[in-house]
């Protein structure tokens, strides 16, 4: 169960970063990781 | 030319970045000026301490680079590399950036506090011509005359003093790739900084202004330049011979067949080492864990699929070992020489082959190298044709089908059949190219092509520095994309080859009934005409992302899917499951098919429209679908 569930995250972040990568449009990126700084 | 990857080029600007928000204070700002080849790249590397290949042929820079410098009092300084020129009177879009940086003119840039006019000291006809030029822009200026070496050991007599008080700024020698001559260069751009400065103003000379300034250039030269009294006859004797219009290019072949030869003999023991590392490195993993699904990503998605890609590093180390050798020896430049006449033949501008040839080691590069030509036909044929270049993403898929299907044996009693095929493919790819090329501009684009300018550059010996640097930076991009891109679309691969799993009773392999299954059984009719199994529908859909990703998800296809023949090496595995005819379609196919959605996503920036990577794509398809298809029935008619 403890086993399903880490691999499981592991290919949810994999997706998460390939739809970050080849996805997002470098300006909406840009535009985030600006307000991310931003923040306190 | 550019050889690098794109990550490369992005890892230095990101660096620029990061080096000129450190720098809050406006700090100042010089740019590097100066002819095509005089060494402007290697002087912002001896400056910088960036790390970007160095050409040796016209239009290395495309790129707006910046980096930092520091000054003997520890104060910073940011220099800026500008691609390479003859004069302010654009005509490409590159000179066009050289222009507008230089005036300011670019949109949120402030012109340079210094600018550094670079020369090739062997060379300064044209580059006096260039520094007059640029004294009517007003600002100060400091010239640096590279590859002073070359022009002390040619016999090249330069009175540095009055050139000096001819041109009215410093004049401090230089040798960029030994480092040489820095301190003094950064101590002339500090004692000109302070100078006066006039707002930038720059305007197109009328013909008898230019016919004055190339008099006063003429003037100059023969008042402060020596030439050698016994001139270097070395590169003459070896031009003659390595130019020759047939022994020339039969030299060229020669060395270009060496090269892949060497691609596969030279990598084979470093590649069983990396292979045997993996295969022990899973046998631990299998041993270690429990049996269950986290095991599985491991050894079947994560450690099979990256580990299969990354066997290819010593092959793509080795390319990129001769390819940067040719061109820091000067000889690129004789390549593109011996081939502007086909390249003419085929419709394609001589400027062509520079980015063609960065199309070698990836696309990119290559389209974005085509701002060097000025005409929009010609650059636009040239990006459509840049993408068929066989670039360093291949290797990979070609290799893998090579040692599965092509037996490891000798022709004529000293080639292998191996590094042969290679070298047809290279041909293949470069043959298709010039095709499209004559398609294009004799069918649809009718015109006149414009004549090719270029110097070649005096021969010499490579920098063991800069050829390790170029060679181990293909290594770790490429390491960097396995460890990324890769890594990535194998962990979503394994998903869908492992979910859902069989129902209860179920018989055949899990994968039949994984989402992956279903693609492949999906577009399986599609691919069937080609003789591409289900299995490889799979691989290729990842593969959009970088080609050589198609390679891990066929290990990670394979692995998943267990049963017989699908254990051991992945050659041996496809050996097993595929026939020769399909083996040699899928070769076929990779040789035209439009795999990678980078590459059109800079053919999307570069021409300003989703036209032309639109029909980039289409024709690709069309051409990577109609050669397998051949293919296939034509091995099937063989037997194979």
């Amino acid at each position: 169960m403890v086993q399903a569930a880490l691999a499981y995250l592991i290919v949810a972040m994999a997706v998460a970063w390939v739809v970050w990568r080849m996805f997002v449009p470098g300006k909406v990126k840009a535009d985030l990781i600006a307000r991310w700084r931003r923040k306190p | 030319m550019s050889l690098q990857a794109p990550e490369a080029r992005l890892s230095v600007t990101d660096d620029a970045e990061d080096v000129a928000s450190s720098v809050r204070v406006a700090a100042l700002r010089v740019a590097l000026i100066g002819n095509p080849n005089c060494g402007k790249t290697a002087l912002f590397n001896a400056l910088t301490g960036a790390r970007q290949k160095v050409a040796n042929y016209a239009g290395v820079t495309v790129e707006r680079k910046e980096g930092l410098a520091h000054r003997a009092n520890g104060e910073p300084l940011r220099v800026l590399d500008l691609p390479g020129t003859y004069s302010l009177r654009a005509r490409s879009p590159d000179e066009v950036i050289t222009r507008d940086a230089a005036l300011g003119r670019l949109q949120g840039e402030t012109p340079p506090d210094v600018m550094i006019c670079v020369a090739d000291a062997t060379n300064l006809r044209l580059v006096l011509r260039l520094v007059l030029e640029l004294k009517q822009i007003g600002r100060p200026m400091v010239l640096a005359l590279n590859m002073f070496d070359i022009a002390e050991r040619q016999g090249w007599s330069i009175d540095l003093a009055r050139l000096s008080r001819e041109l009215d700024m410093p004049v401090v020698t230089t040798v960029a790739t030994r480092r040489r001559g820095m301190d003094q260069l950064l101590d002339a751009v500090e004692s000109v900084a302070g100078g006066a400065h006039e707002v930038p103003a720059w305007r197109e000379p009328s013909a008898a202004e230019l016919r004055t300034a190339h008099a006063e250039a003429e003037r100059i030269r023969k008042t402060c330049i020596r030439p050698p009294s016994h001139p270097d006859t070395l590169t003459g004797r070896l031009d003659s011979v390595l130019l020759h219009p047939i022994a020339g290019v039969a030299i060229l072949l020669t060395v270009l067949f060496l090269m892949f030869q060497a691609v596969f003999s030279w990598a084979q023991p470093p590649m069983d080492l990396i292979k045997a590392a993996f295969d022990h490195l899973s046998t631990l993993m299998t041993q270690a864990m429990p049996d269950g699904v986290l095991r599985s990503l491991i050894c079947d998605g994560i450690i099979s699929g990256v580990g299969s890609v990354l066997v290819f590093v010593p092959q793509i180390m080795i390319l990129f070992l001769f390819i940067i050798l040719l061109e820091d020896s000067g000889y690129m430049a004789r390549a593109a020489f011996l081939m502007d006449k086909i390249m003419g033949g085929a419709g394609l501008h001589g400027r062509a082959f520079i980015p063609l040839l960065s199309s070698f080691a990836c696309a990119i590069p290559g389209i974005m190298g085509a701002r060097v030509i000025d005409n929009k036909r010609d650059r636009l044929t040239t990006i459509l044709v840049a993408p068929l270049m066989t670039c360093s993403a291949r290797i990979p898929v070609y290799t893998l089908i090579i040692s599965a299907f092509i037996p490891n044996r000798a022709v004529w009693g000293f080639a292998s059949l191996q590094g042969l095929v290679m070298f047809g493919l290279y041909a293949t790819g470069i043959l298709s190219a010039l095709a499209v090329g004559f398609v294009v501009r004799k069918v649809f684009w009718r015109g006149a092509t414009e004549p090719f300018l270029m110097e070649l550059p005096a021969y010499k010996r490579p920098d063991a520095k800069n050829v390790a640097m170029g060679v181990l930076t293909r290594g770790k991009i490429f390491v960097k994309r396995a460890g990324t891109v890769i890594l990535a679309m194998m962990i979503v691969v394994w998903f869908l080859s492992s979910v859902p799993g069989p129902p209860p009773g179920a018989v055949g392999p899990a994968i039949d009934y994984s989402f992956a299954g279903m693609i492949g059984h999906g577009l399986e009719p599609l691919l069937r005409p080609i003789g591409f199994t289900w299995q490889i529908a799979v691989a290729l859909i990842p593969g959009m992302a970088a080609r050589e990703v198609a390679v891990a998800a066929l290990g990670t296809v394979y692995a998943v899917s267990g049963g017989e023949g699908a254990t051991g090496p992945l050659a041996g595995v496809l050996h097993a499951h595929w026939s020769l005819a399909t083996a040699l379609a899928l070769l076929a196919w990779y040789v035209f098919a439009p795999q990678c959605a980078a590459t059109l996503g800079v053919i999307k920036r570069e021409t300003n429209s989703w036209t032309w990577p639109t029909v980039t794509f289409f024709y690709m398809l069309a051409l990577a679908y109609a050669a397998a298809f051949a293919t296939y029935h034509i091995a099937q008619a063989f037997g194979a």
